[in-house]
């Protein structure tokens, strides 16, 4: 049932998907783009990974996409133009397929479906990859810096 | 099956729109797009192959797609600022700012 429900979603988010490609009104784009990353943290909590869906939520849906709304009515962004590039859609299409052909291939159906608690993510997090953690926040600190001195310069 | 060939459409699709505009909001939004597909996929295998190591991984991506997405829009409100317009033709324009 939980399987069928997440293929549901999943199936609703490439409709979105294909709403957002083919529209021209970037308004639209964003409001779609949110229920995209609403659905992913749905199916996060539909897989029993519900740490990573309230991430997902606060993360994406609270700052990502407000910063995206922030940044297209500051540059008063409406409609937005589309080309025809062949060569591009082609690698876009031959890419994906070799990736995840080669995913599908490695894995092993017969493993059991686990779910991951709270304790588990902890001892991860501040435990046994401490340092991988405070490299990814070094990062996050190194990109707001950037963001603050690239915004200071003036023509 | 049926769940990674939905997934690789979307990457798919989330690429074509990538590569047909050349406006740099859409462009970061097809990266979103893209990286959030590929999070799935990897909580997906994460949790099949009984790894929680993966789910690191995950929110490492997590992190960098926020840092991306703070970077990626300073560039843009630069490049509206001192260009009024947010195209990617207009980078090579930032690139003789900064010499």
């Amino acid at each position: 049932m939980t399987e069928l429900i997440t293929l549901l979603t999943l199936f609703l988010m490439l409709i979105i998907t294909i709403f957002i490609v083919t529209t021209k009104n970037i308004n639209k784009m964003l409001i779609m783009f949110f229920s995209i990353f609403a659905l992913t943290s749905w199916i996060f909590a539909l897989m029993g990974i519900k740490f990573l869906a309230i991430v997902y939520l606060i993360v994406y849906t609270g700052a990502v996409v407000v910063l995206f709304v922030i940044a297209a009515k500051t540059t008063q962004q409406q409609y937005v133009r589309s080309y025809r590039k062949p060569l591009q859609v082609l690698i876009s299409i031959i890419l994906p397929i070799l990736i995840f052909w080669s995913i599908i291939k490695s894995e092993n159906i017969k493993t059991i479906y686990n779910k991951i608690d709270y304790k588990t993510f902890s001892e991860l997090l501040f435990n046994k990859n401490f340092v991988i953690v405070e490299i990814i926040s070094l990062i996050l600190l190194a990109s707001i810096v950037g963001a603050i001195n690239f915004l200071k310069k003036e023509n | 099956m049926l769940f990674y060939t939905i997934l690789a459409l979307i990457f798919s699709l989330s690429m074509i729109n990538f590569f047909r505009t050349n406006n740099l909001l859409v462009m970061l939004i097809s990266i979103e797009l893209i990286l959030n597909s590929l999070n799935i996929i990897l909580a997906r295998i994460a949790l099949k192959t009984n790894s929680p190591d993966m789910i690191l991984w995950l929110i490492a991506i997590i992190a960098i797609a926020a840092a991306e997405v703070g970077l990626g829009l300073a560039i843009i409100i630069f490049s509206y600022k001192n260009y009024s317009k947010i195209n990617s033709d207009e980078f090579t324009k930032i690139k003789e700012f900064f010499r």
